[in-house]
């Protein structure tokens, strides 16, 4: 009989997946020194999240993140380099020092700060309730009416909905998609009822379906989102805050974000040079 | 960087309970994969033109095409025809029809490798069909083929990973989830390729029993 697994080829692998937490070296962050004399930031940037990050009619990546990012090259006198990053390897990115800065609606949270640094804040996010407003099987109304074991939710993996519904609407049955387009295909073929995300997330990428969407007017909580640099890279840090607080004060912030989003940020951004 | 493995110990049961359900989703749809593929090599072997033909569109639909796209189409597509699978049932089924294509090769190929004195001995002693498909054939392909089965049941048990795009709370999917809670992306997913591994080892070692327990094969597994 031919082996289904040699005792080698087992050891190999165990050690292959003993060496494994080996593999991503001490890679150091680039300070902002290196920045500086390879006159080269590098932005991770996810394009799959519209508005923030996209894909434009040329296949180049841009969007909101894209244009701050420019806008922070432009300031600091050195190129910009967009790298395409995803959700689950955005922080390996920045941990193996393929990237010196990351965005893509990073929300600011104590486990995440454990990881990675976090420059001041970029924007808000505001947490609300997507349905639709032909009805559903159960009404939605208002957030309440989500803790029902009758209510199904739908939600994208690892968003800030997630613990919201455990804590507030623990009854309802919840199931985890990948992506946003998968969520929205859910709601409109019925399969959901309703979705707890960040505004930002899906007042653009909704419009794609034929859908009559209605969002409640409630906002569940609201969230901060910085700009991620690797645990330590204070230098760097240092130098983003002030590029931020200056483009706050001028205004460009607000008038990028308008240019995306045409309104302004549902929770605005105080002014504050204490940082 | 630093690796902290203390920081995501937390997650351990929960790896385990998706572990636990990659191991169950694979070994239904093996087990249902088995039946539909001995029907199928049954009717390529003996049946009449037309299911012969009809076997062998479903095989070459089912090889032809990703496993993924066959589910995606299960999941996403028949709801606009009004049929909606929960996750668990899109995922068992997408995997066991395809499941049930490739073994029906596999089992197609064991059925021609039986040598053909001995079908003629089988008939020489009066043998029915059935008598001998089961004294002659059934042996002879279980031992001929049990690499070749063990060896998809598990790739099957390590592609119950793509049900995490479908809402299945396996492996896969609560690894994503914790990642996006604790960006602890290296340690996490170092956890789940040594849980992964385990998992093979443990889909052949349940492989070898059966084998060992129901057909008497002596495969070595490690």
């Amino acid at each position: 009989m031919t082996d289904v697994f040699d005792r080698r080829r087992l050891l190999g692998l165990a050690a292959g997946a003993a060496a494994l937490p080996l593999l991503p070296p001490d890679a150091a962050a680039r300070p902002l020194d290196a920045v500086l004399s390879t006159k080269r930031l590098r932005a991770g940037i996810n394009p799959t999240l519209p508005p923030m990050g996209l894909f434009n009619e040329r296949n180049q990546i841009d969007g909101f993140d894209a244009d701050i990012a420019r806008e922070i090259a432009r300031r600091m006198n050195v190129e910009l380099e967009i790298v395409q990053v995803g959700s689950p390897d955005r922080i390996p990115f920045l941990q193996s020092d393929r990237i010196d800065i990351v965005l893509g609606s990073i929300t600011r949270t104590v486990e995440r700060a454990l990881v990675i640094d976090y420059t001041m804040p970029l924007h808000t996010q505001s947490m609300v309730v997507l349905t639709k407003a032909s009805g559903t099987a159960v009404p939605i109304n208002t957030p309440a009416d989500l803790n029902n074991r009758a209510v199904r939710l739908v939600q994208v993996r690892g968003t800030v909905g997630v613990p919201w519904i455990q804590a507030n609407a623990a009854q309802a049955q919840v199931t985890l998609l990948d992506n946003y387009p998968d969520c929205f295909r859910a709601l409109a073929q019925g399969r959901a009822d309703a979705m707890v995300d960040v505004a930002e997330s899906i007042v653009i990428p909704m419009r794609n379906f034929q859908v009559q969407w209605k969002i409640l007017d409630e906002v569940l909580a609201s969230f901060w989102v910085g700009i991620g640099v690797q645990k330590g890279n204070t230098s760097l840090r240092d130098v983003l805050n002030v590029i931020l607080f200056e483009m706050h004060r001028s205004g460009f912030v607000n008038t990028t974000w308008q240019k995306y989003f045409g309104v302004p940020m549902t929770t605005p951004i105080p002014f504050n040079p204490m940082f | 960087m630093i690796l902290q493995y203390g920081q995501v110990w937390q997650y351990l049961p929960d790896f385990l309970l998706g572990a636990l359900t990659a191991l169950w989703i694979a070994g239904v749809a093996f087990a249902g994969g088995l039946a539909i593929g001995l029907a199928g090599a049954s009717a390529l072997s003996f049946g009449p033109w037309a299911l012969r033909a009809l076997v062998t569109a479903y095989v070459r639909f089912f090889t032809y095409t990703p496993q993924l796209v066959q589910i995606f189409f299960l999941f996403f597509a028949l709801p606009e025809a009004g049929i909606i699978l929960s996750p668990v049932t899109a995922v068992l089924i997408g995997m066991t029809l395809n499941a049930g294509a490739y073994l029906t090769e596999i089992q197609r190929a064991g059925f021609a490798s039986v040598p053909p004195a001995e079908l003629d001995a089988a008939e020489t002693l009066g043998f029915s069909r059935a008598q001998t498909v089961w004294y002659v054939i059934a042996p002879h392909v279980v031992r001929a083929l049990y690499p070749a089965l063990s060896n998809h049941y598990i790739i099957m048990t390590l592609g119950t990973s793509m049900a995490a795009i479908f809402g299945v709370e396996e492996l896969t999917g609560r690894a994503l989830n914790a990642n996006a809670i604790s960006f602890r992306s290296v340690e996490i997913f170092s956890i789940v390729a040594v849980i992964y591994i385990a998992l093979t080892i443990i889909a052949s070692a349940l492989l070898w029993l059966v084998g060992r327990w129901l057909f008497r094969v002596k495969a070595k597994v490690f």
